[in-house]
């Protein structure tokens, strides 16, 4: 779920174009009328992405896009033209204004839905080259405190809500940052977890080993996929291993890091003193929510136990299930928080996991590929 | 939604107008065809001077184009440019043509019913003010590199100074 900003001064056109957007496109939508207006509130509510009208009283679309290009807050966003004006000196005019696509009208809403979808990809994959070696947080955030089991950064998928799709989107999620860099996924599922099921991979290799023989070499017990992804398995027979003392989180994750930049850890759906542990260390830690009732009550109880962290929190909606969902106004009001991502439902999934490939890898165009970019975009640059 | 309306250009001495016309009574075609009328009303009307025409230097909410200093109107869809009459048909013959107009060059396709074209009989005894041209590309004289495109363009035959059937 991406943030779009419409500015034209047709009202037909912006309803016509939020309504596509939000229902088709599921992206929250901000509509303008005219281009001061526009660049008023793409400064602050820093979009995404803006589909700009060319000729609009007063500011002219040319001029608001070139803007927001010289604007520190908005240069990177995503910027399409859209206009009547369709002949080739126009779209000329729109590339050197500083748009990234034009659109001429009367307009193929599924060709602009591409576009959108297209550029916004785009644009995340500009904002994961472009993260910086030890990516920064803003300066309001509260970071985790320093501790030489954190150098680098460790991200938590978490819910305490089983069922809610969580392995999946970690093994995606650590599948992209491993396109930036060296990821370790960590499956700290004490329940015979999935993640080298998704992955295609034989847990031969697996934490328990370590819990059994504390000096063990974690970089050891690395299981290796064929993207590069280097997996910490989780011991496939349950209740075998028994389970982390504080020491022993610090000392893995002071391993993880040494063998990679991002470690991703796929927590149990427990608030014990370990994952509380893990909690603390991650730079960002990404809740995981459904939109049937058992699963937003305890997101919302599980909101209350961990608002400490929660600067640093992405609550995520994952549509695991097919079929209609709440739109995510309706969702942010009944969890009473704002959502950071919306990743749809991937019918992909079982061939995915049957061939071990992620979603991400297998089909990268899918919507739920894309969302996954998103979320890790967000994950690295908020 | 945005069927009752349709977006043209004008080109008219010098000038590019890119407007939208109401096409609640009738097309555009038509309005642009009508003898009986000397003005095509436009809503939102930005105008551009030819020799830098993504530099708009005027809006309008509402203004009048005079249909007797009109070089060529272009529209992008091919049905926007056609009169009601020219939707049921056009001749089955096709003419590659070559004209120019104050500061254009236009080619496009002509379509007539008769297998022949004799361009002076054409220019100067063809009822109506305006030639339909197919798949239009019109090149600016004095700046080459900009050329329009549509589906149809709309051309005065008053203002045509050149007309050649271009033979491939």
């Amino acid at each position: 779920m991406a943030k779009v900003l419409v500015i034209d001064d047709s009202q037909d056109m912006l309803t016509l174009l939020q309504m596509i957007l939000e229902k088709r496109g599921h992206h929250r939508v901000t509509t303008c009328h005219n281009g001061a207006e526009g660049l008023q509130v793409a400064t602050t509510d820093l979009p995404d992405l803006a589909i700009v009208d060319v000729m609009m009283p007063g500011i002219s679309g040319y001029e608001v896009v070139r803007q927001l290009r010289a604007n520190e807050a908005t240069k990177n966003m995503g910027l399409l033209i859209l206009t009547a004006r369709g002949q080739p000196v126009d779209k000329e005019a729109a590339m050197a204004a500083g748009a990234d696509g034009h659109i001429a009208k009367p307009v193929n809403m599924d060709s602009l839905l591409a576009e959108v979808e297209a550029l916004l990809e785009r644009k995340q994959q500009e904002a994961l080259q472009q993260a910086p070696p030890t990516p920064m947080a803003r300066p309001s955030v509260p970071e985790p405190p320093a501790s030489s089991a954190s150098p680098q950064m460790t991200m938590a998928f978490f819910s305490l809500k089983g069922g809610i799709g969580r392995s999946t989107l970690a093994v995606n999620f650590a599948t992209l940052l491993q396109q930036i860099a060296p990821t370790i996924l960590w499956d700290l599922s004490p329940n015979s977890g999935h993640c080298a099921l998704y992955l295609g991979l034989r847990p031969e290799k697996h934490w328990g080993e370590y819990l059994e023989n504390p000096g063990t070499d974690v970089a050891g017990l690395l299981l290796r996929h064929q993207s590069g992804l280097a997996l910490l398995a989780s011991p496939p027979v349950p209740g075998q291993s028994g389970w982390f003392r504080d020491e022993d989180i610090e000392n893995v994750l002071r391993q993880l890091h040494a063998a990679g930049r991002f470690v991703v850890v796929d927590m149990p759906p427990v608030l014990n003193s370990a994952a509380t542990l893990i909690l603390q260390r991650a730079r960002r830690i990404v809740l995981l929510t459904g939109d049937d009732g058992p699963a937003i009550q305890t997101t919302r109880f599980t909101l209350q136990a961990i608002q400490e962290w929660q600067a640093r929190l992405l609550v995520v909606r994952n549509a695991a299930r097919p079929g209609s969902h709440p739109l995510p106004e309706a969702l942010q009001r009944l969890l009473q928080t704002p959502l950071q991502g919306d990743i749809p439902y991937e019918p992909m999934q079982p061939e995915a996991a049957h061939k071990g490939v992620p979603v991400v890898a297998l089909q990268p165009q899918a919507g739920f590929a894309v969302g996954m970019k998103r979320l890790a975009k967000l994950a690295l640059t908020r | 939604m945005e069927k009752n309306r349709t977006t043209a250009e004008f080109f008219a001495q010098g000038y590019r107008v890119s407007g939208t016309f109401y096409v609640v009574t009738r097309p555009l075609a038509d309005e642009v065809h009508d003898p009986t009328t000397d003005y095509v009303p436009l809503h939102d009307a930005y105008v551009s001077p030819i020799m830098n025409p993504s530099r708009i230097s005027a809006y309008y909410r509402d203004a009048l184009f005079d249909k007797n200093n009109l070089d060529f109107v272009l529209t992008v869809d091919q049905r926007d440019g056609l009169r009601r009459d020219q939707r049921f048909g056009l001749g089955r013959y096709s003419f590659k043509i070559f004209l120019t107009v104050p500061f254009f060059e236009v080619q496009g396709e002509l379509r007539l019913v008769t297998p022949k074209l004799d361009s002076r009989v054409y220019l100067s005894s063809e009822a109506g003010t305006f030639i339909t041209l197919l798949n239009v590309t019109a090149r600016s004289t004095f700046n080459p590199d900009v050329q329009y495109e549509g589906g149809v363009a709309m051309v005065s035959r008053l203002r045509v100074s050149f007309f050649g059937e271009r033979v491939e």
